[in-house]
């Protein structure tokens, strides 16, 4: 176990394109981080320069209060778990796990303990005379996290392990991922850009864009109160809607409608008086009121059981309604709405209003 | 999990029998060895006999059954360890067929008589031979005693 720092950390590559852009976090001893974003966001270049598998272009990475920067990858002690497994195909699931041991050359008896113990841990002792190509794809995963978990290393990195799997196993594996952090305790770096994952798996998720970091925090703290409108329209299924409009006289006007402040929401906004702000609205939070005054027309009803996804227009203006009860609404339909949680954003910087 | 009493034992459940395997590699190899000192010897027409042509085949199936039989060892099967003790003592007899023939022969190159095997080639040829036989024996041997070790530990597991 250990804990990480990394200190402005840059990737700017040989074609000078910049990928990460001081990238700083302090990661504590058993956290399990989860680093999310769009594709292109630099999150799995971070996570290769933690592995020793890219150069860092300038900055520092601390593993145990040790500088590690120029470290090679080998003998940092980090294990990484791959997206398509990376698993010798050649190789039975025991000789797989027992690989990086054989390497250090280690007792075999040694080895034989730890894999048949990862094994126990995974699920995998009946599979290990087995060769990758007779496993399932969620199988083959724990393979993959099998070998690194015999390394006992310090930290243990994941890239997108489960994007490979259908969405059944995925859910499965992810609650194993989850319940081997709850019995290693080990630190934990996990790529994706699935926010489920995100907020399911992860202490604290780093939100990316274009090489930034926007926001870190825990999964509610990025949920509730996010950074700004990136991190508000990534974090969240259905995604927030967003309006543009002005404070006026204890409102948020904007051309679809007119909106109530209460008096925290008019005293936060009170600088802003005349100015023009982004409102976000998630759409868990757009309620049917009869006395509403979003007047939404519906475009497409979505029963999903215990709730129902309202899809619809505000003056052409698209707007997603997520209602607590199963609704019948019809294309056409005209439903009274308010909005009972607002979040705030500056318009020219897009950051939150707080 | 089952306690593990033998680690050793154990280990086998997963690992192949590799050391066997290698030395019929090395049996085959030490074959191949034999037979290029063999062939490429050009002493007037003593070779050209349906002895060479029976010993081309015997290289060529010699090599096969080793190979296959390697690979059976590797699994721990009683019976391709058996075979391989079978078909290196064969590499024993062998010393006296084609090459104890040729140390005591003479033949007529350019009307004069010369030996067709000196006694260096003939040494060297059964060193080869011996070499192949040891290593195919030996891989056959190890083979039975770690399919039998195999086997008792589990049948001790499934007494468990």
């Amino acid at each position: 176990m250990a804990s990480l720092t990394l200190k402005n950390i840059n990737k700017i590559y040989d074609n000078n394109v910049q990928a990460v852009f001081d990238f700083n976090i302090d990661i504590k001893d058993g956290e399990f981080i989860v680093l999310v974003g769009p594709s292109g966001c630099g999150k799995s270049t971070t996570l290769r320069m933690i592995a020793g598998l890219e150069d860092i272009s300038s900055g520092q990475l601390i593993i145990d209060e040790k500088d590690v920067t120029q470290m090679p990858a080998k003998d940092r002690d980090i294990a990484m778990v791959f997206q398509n497994y990376a698993l010798y195909a050649h190789m039975t699931v025991y000789e797989n796990m027992a690989f990086s041991l054989t390497l250090r050359k280690e007792n075999p008896n040694v080895i034989h303990e730890k894999v048949l113990a990862a094994a126990e841990i995974l699920g995998l002792t009946d599979q290990l005379n087995k060769k990758p190509r007779q496993l399932s794809g969620g199988q083959r995963q724990r393979v993959a996290m099998g070998r690194a978990i015999v390394r006992t290393p310090k930290v243990f990195l994941f890239d997108e392990p489960l994007s490979n799997l259908d969405a059944k196993l995925r859910g499965a594996t992810r609650r194993e991922i989850l319940l081997l952090h709850k019995r290693l305790g080990t630190t934990m770096l996990y790529v994706t850009h699935d926010q489920t994952e995100a907020l399911t798996l992860a202490d604290r998720i780093v939100c990316m864009s274009m090489g930034y970091v926007q926001q870190i925090g825990t999964p509610l703290e990025l949920y509730d109160t996010p950074a700004n409108v990136f991190v508000a329209s990534f974090i969240g299924l259905p995604p927030m809607n967003f309006f543009n409009g002005k404070i006026e006289n204890g409102h948020f006007v904007c051309p679809f409608f007119s909106a109530p402040l209460n008096d925290v929401q008019k005293q936060l906004l009170a600088s802003y008086e005349g100015k023009e702000i982004i409102l976000g609205a998630r759409p868990e939070n757009i309620v049917q009121d009869e006395k509403g005054y979003i007047n939404l027309k519906v475009v497409l009803n979505e029963n999903l059981g215990q709730t129902t996804l309202v899809h619809g227009t505000v003056s052409g203006h698209k707007v997603t309604a997520k209602f607590r009860e199963w609704c019948n609404y019809k294309p056409g339909d005209q439903v009274l709405t308010s909005i009972n949680n607002m979040h705030f954003f500056d318009k020219e910087t897009t950051n939150a209003i707080r | 999990m089952n306690k593990i009493t033998d680690i050793k034992s154990d280990r086998m459940r997963y690992t192949k029998n590799s050391t066997s395997a290698t030395l019929a590699y090395i049996a085959i190899l030490f074959n191949a060895l034999y037979f290029l000192n063999i062939y490429h010897s050009d002493i007037g027409t003593f070779y050209y006999k349906m002895q060479i042509g029976f010993s081309v085949i015997y290289n060529l199936l010699f090599m096969l059954f080793v190979f296959l039989s390697s690979e059976g060892v590797k699994k721990y099967s009683m019976k391709y360890s058996v075979i391989l003790i079978v078909i290196g003592a064969m590499q024993v007899v062998r010393i006296f067929g084609i090459p104890l023939d040729a140390l005591n022969s003479i033949a007529v190159v350019k009307r004069v008589e010369v030996p067709v095997m000196e006694t260096k080639q003939f040494v060297m040829c059964v060193i080869y031979l011996v070499a192949s036989a040891t290593l195919a024996i030996a891989g056959g041997v190890i083979g039975i005693i770690k399919t039998k070790k195999l086997r008792d530990y589990e049948k001790t597991l499934i007494s468990q």
